[in-house]
């Protein structure tokens, strides 16, 4: 096995980083526990590392299975990981005790993708936008001022407080939701697939939403999605993962226009173009890649993207591509470029 | 966004809670109000019994013995001449506080277990097979086996109906706080920094309380009727303490020329059971719509 | 020549507070080997729109109030379910959303195939066998003589869509409704699914009516569109022109609120605020409350689905100066 890559993947004149994962891993080993046989082990994440520089907003994507939720949850360790690291400006967060958690969870937040799931029905508008509050032991009368003062960052009216989140639409809610992440005043969000669950017209309300409070708040975000043209409009660079790896990261503009790894291209030609007439060149294209995704129960050996692989070699399929920089800034995870 | 808060502007700011919206839904739904008349009926008799049943109920009168019901004695006498209006009065109070303190300590008891198996994996083994080995005995030989060794009393009635129960109890609370437990909110309170039990308290208790409610309807109609046969076995409360199982055990030898003495308790025990299963297939259908069956 | 026609169909559901119209007065016709696509947000009345065609929707709670569905020159309202029971399979097919639950887990893959192929057809075991497997084989599904004994749960979630749509196509039937068949998919499969449908549509010359809310996914298929917004149908065009010049101005909020891997646009054009909610649906145009260029008369009557150019038709009394 290589080592795990000790490049930051970022630029080399880039500014600091704000969090920074190093060898991130999580396997989920599926067992009936006492008295049931185990089943094996699940690769959700291997040995994953990539920085968030300040104010950026890293975009992560791939298919279902990928491990992006997975590795979302664990960078506030809302998930305990396998192996790894995790740096939040400096301070390494798996090395914190319950206190020093509850203090940095002050600075880290989520939102998530279902806006009916992620809202206690039993609880008022009010209750859910304060519990961050109450939990961190803020006072009543300041407490009181955050919640109104969150409410109106995301453009919901405080005449709503009593209401409960089943008098809501969906784009409502997820307003709710984004209101509780704010109300501690975090630096860092990771946005957990939060406009996939939503009709159009209003997930481009809220993709704006999300963009003004970064812009007004100076937040970073981590943006976790399936939806390559979501990502493309809200992200300043990209991570791409495949079967717990991640395949791909550089800034928006180098990944699309200039896709390096074939599950990229892949992904990037799957995607529906809003032009009829650029269909027959769009299908020629996606025909390159079929098959299915593998298990991350039993993931391929060598490069795990190499069972769908248009260009797949021989060396694939025996060694595991490390992340190599051939373009300066775009970090790639293939054998076609030297240095994996 | 100002489009999107002027189509909400129509509604009353001061929304309705889930919980009132509930009761109002149950307010509406025709076998709940119907099972929920039928077991105030015996709840009022219960309550009131000082009031409305005055005469004492082991007051002995043997020149009485034998009335048929009617104007002077409501329900007519038993072979003792006591009033059987003051009896099944009384054994409806016994029944309503037994069937009570049953729900009462089953739900503590297996709330606990089941919320603790069902947040923390590493119990859940160890406490569901314990839970497991305590199903595989028949509830009823259980309440005998217990009470036989306790000697008979309501207190170990209660006790062993309480005990016997919390398996199921406990698998039912389990099975649901599983399912809140994924849901995002919980997530949502842990990323803020919440601890364990804030976040059962606050958040997995209350949403899974509804399969709970359900649950507990049906088990007070079984405590009733369970005590209802222990003591007509001549397990239950020792006579002449007035219970629905006594009063019919010792009417039972006198079914043809008095058969209003084992018939009158009957309905009543029939009337409590059959308007708390109404009230718990009512709180199933309106808490719980995915258990009901579909046309 | 005419498949389909459905004409100024309503369809009501009875609910605690009275009845709503899911679909509204909806009129559109599909010719045989068509591919036409219907597009909407949740709660348009697009998936309401298909279970009418195919009859599907439970009665009561829902009723066709007023109108008619015309297969191949039959009324599919006004046939009794025993009939229409003939209808669905050779005629009409369908696939839908969940490819996780529209399988049952109990049978196999072949049984389930063969299943409906008994249901219409007469034919021996042997030949019931070689349908399955070639339906398997069409669907793009490998070795397909080992996987009739496979579970569903064996499957990935793009082998079972295909495996639905083997179901469907097993009686070959005349018109597919497919209902957001690739909602549920990742997008390297959702690629791969779609160019299967318009494989099997040009191999087996059936018309297919597509139901999605994804306007992309009608760019890649449809040849013909419909847009519905609150029960209604607001515009009905060729994909081509609705894509360059649509006239609704809902469609063109739509195309212009969904992000694009070509265009790079600074900011998203939000639709500001909500479809009206079925029960209480404004005078007028439904879309009026949202309509950047909505004007008093709007609110007045629902515009009719007026002809704007040849082929192409639009719900809207500012249509001209829209396109």
């Amino acid at each position: 096995m290589p080592p795990p890559a000790s490049a930051p993947t970022v630029p080399p004149d880039a500014p600091a980083a704000l969090l920074e994962a190093q060898g991130l891993t999580k396997h989920f080993p599926l067992a009936g526990g006492w008295l049931a046989r185990d089943h094996g082990v699940l690769h959700a994440v291997d040995d994953v590392s990539f920085a968030i520089l300040s104010g950026e907003t890293l975009g992560l994507v791939g298919e279902s299975g990928c491990g992006k939720s997975t590795l979302g949850r664990m960078l506030l360790r809302l998930i305990e990981p396998t192996g790894g690291r995790v740096l939040f400006e400096g301070r390494d967060i798996l090395a914190l005790d319950a206190r020093g958690l509850r203090e940095q969870r002050r600075v880290m937040q989520i939102i998530f993708q279902d806006p009916y799931g992620a809202l206690d029905p039993r609880l008022s508008v009010e209750a859910i936008v304060r519990e961050p509050l109450d939990v961190h032991g803020v006072a009543r009368q300041e407490a009181q001022r955050r919640v109104a003062e969150a409410l109106d960052l995301v453009g919901l009216s405080r005449r709503y407080l009593g209401r409960f989140p089943h008098e809501f639409s969906g784009g409502q809610r997820q307003r709710i939701g984004i209101a509780r992440a704010l109300a501690l005043r975090p630096r860092f969000i990771v946005c957990d697939e939060p406009v996939s669950a939503l009709d159009v017209s209003v997930q481009a309300q809220i993709v704006n939403l999300l963009q003004d409070l970064q812009a007004e708040l100076r937040l970073t975000y981590l943006f976790i999605a399936h939806d390559l043209a979501v990502v493309k409009h809200i992200a300043d660079r990209v991570a791409v993962m495949y079967l717990g790896k991640i395949a791909e990261i550089a800034a928006k503009r180098a990944l699309y226009a200039n896709p390096l790894h074939p599950y990229t291209q892949a992904l990037i030609a799957a995607v529906p173009v809003l032009r009829p007439a650029d269909r027959a060149h769009g299908r020629a294209r996606r025909r390159l890649v079929g098959g299915e995704i593998p298990s991350a129960l039993h993931p391929p050996p060598g490069c795990r993207f190499h069972t769908r692989c248009p260009h797949v070699m021989p060396v694939c399929r025996e060694r595991e591509p490390r992340l190599a920089e051939p373009e300066p800034g775009q970090f790639v995870a293939c054998h076609l470029y030297p240095g994996s | 966004m100002p489009g999107e808060a002027a189509v909400l502007d129509a509604a009353p700011v001061r929304g309705r809670s889930p919980a009132a919206e509930t009761l109002g839904r149950l307010l509406h739904h025709r076998l709940f109000v119907s099972g929920l008349v039928l077991f105030g009926v015996i709840l009022a008799a219960a309550v009131l019994a000082p009031v409305i049943a005055p005469a004492d109920p082991t007051r002995i009168a043997m020149r009485q013995k034998f009335l048929p019901p009617g104007a002077g004695h409501l329900f007519g006498t038993d072979n003792l001449g006591r009033s059987l209006w003051s009896r099944v009065i009384w054994g409806a109070q016994l029944s309503v506080l037994m069937g009570l303190a049953v729900v009462g300590l089953n739900a503590v008891f297996g709330t606990a277990v089941g919320a603790l198996a069902g947040y923390y994996r590493r119990l859940d083994n160890v406490l569901m097979r314990i839970n497991d080995a305590l199903m595989a005995f028949p509830a009823i030989l259980l309440a005998i086996g217990i009470t036989a060794v306790l000697g008979p009393s309501t207190g170990d009635v209660i006790l062993a109906l309480a005990i016997v129960y919390i398996p199921r109890t406990a698998r039912i609370v389990r099975s649901s706080v599983i399912v809140v437990r994924e849901m995002e909110y919980v997530q949502a309170a842990r990323a803020c920094g919440a601890g364990d039990w804030r976040i059962l308290r606050r958040h997995i208790l209350p949403n899974s309380m509804a399969p709970l409610i359900v649950q507990l309807s049906f088990l007070f109609a079984y405590a009733v009727l369970t005590e209802a046969t222990l003591s007509f076995l001549g397990l239950g409360a020792v006579p002449p303490t007035p219970t629905w199982g006594n009063i019919m055990a010792e009417g039972r030898q006198y079914m043809v020329e008095a058969p209003w003495i084992i018939a009158i308790p009957g309905v009543a025990l029939m009337v409590t059971v059959l308007g708390l299963n109404m009230l718990g297939d009512g709180l199933r259908d309106v808490l719980d719509p995915r258990l009901r069956v579909q046309q | 020549m005419t498949l389909l026609e459905v004409r100024n169909v309503t369809t009501a559901f009875a609910t605690g507070q009275g009845e709503i119209r899911a679909v509204e007065d909806v009129s559109f016709s599909l010719d045989a080997g068509e591919f036409l696509g219907i597009v909407g947000e949740s709660g348009s009345g697009k998936s309401v729109t298909a279970l009418t065609v195919m009859g599907l929707l439970p009665r009561p709670p829902a009723r066709v109030a007023a109108g008619a569905v015309l297969f191949a020159g039959q009324d599919l309202v006004a046939l009794p379910e025993a009939r229409l029971r003939t209808v669905r399979g050779p005629g009409i097919a369908m696939v839908f959303q969940e490819p996780m639950t529209s399988l049952n887990p109990v049978f196999t893959i072949g049984e389930q195939v063969i299943e409906t192929l008994r249901v219409h057809e007469r034919l021996s075991p042997r030949a019931q066998r070689a349908r399955a497997v070639e339906m398997l084989q069409k669907v793009g599904i490998p070795s397909p003589e080992r996987r009739l004994s496979d579970y569903p749960h064996q499957l990935s979630g793009g082998q079972r869509q295909r495996v639905m749509l083997a179901i469907a196509l097993a009686c070959r039937p005349r018109l597919l409704i497919a209902d957001e068949p690739t909602t549920a998919l990742d997008v390297t499969i959702q690629a791969q699914i779609l160019d299967l449908l318009m494989d099997l549509r040009d191999e087996l010359g059936m018309a297919i009516l597509m139901i999605t809310h994804n306007m992309g996914v009608i760019a890649e298929t449809a040849d013909r569109v419909l847009v519905m917004y609150a029960g209604r149908v607001v515009e009905s065009a060729p994909v081509d022109r609705l894509f360059e010049r649509p006239a609704h101005p809902y469609t063109r909020g739509l195309l212009d609120c969904v992000p694009s891997l070509a265009a790079d646009r600074p900011r998203l054009v939000a639709i500001p605020g909500l479809q009206p909610d079925p029960a209480h649906r404004p005078p007028g145009c439904p879309y009026a409350p949202r309509c950047p260029i909505a004007i008093a008369e709007c609110s007045r009557a629902v515009p009719p689905l007026d002809p704007v150019a040849p082929g192409h038709a639009a719900a809207c009394i500012r249509a001209d100066r829209a396109a």
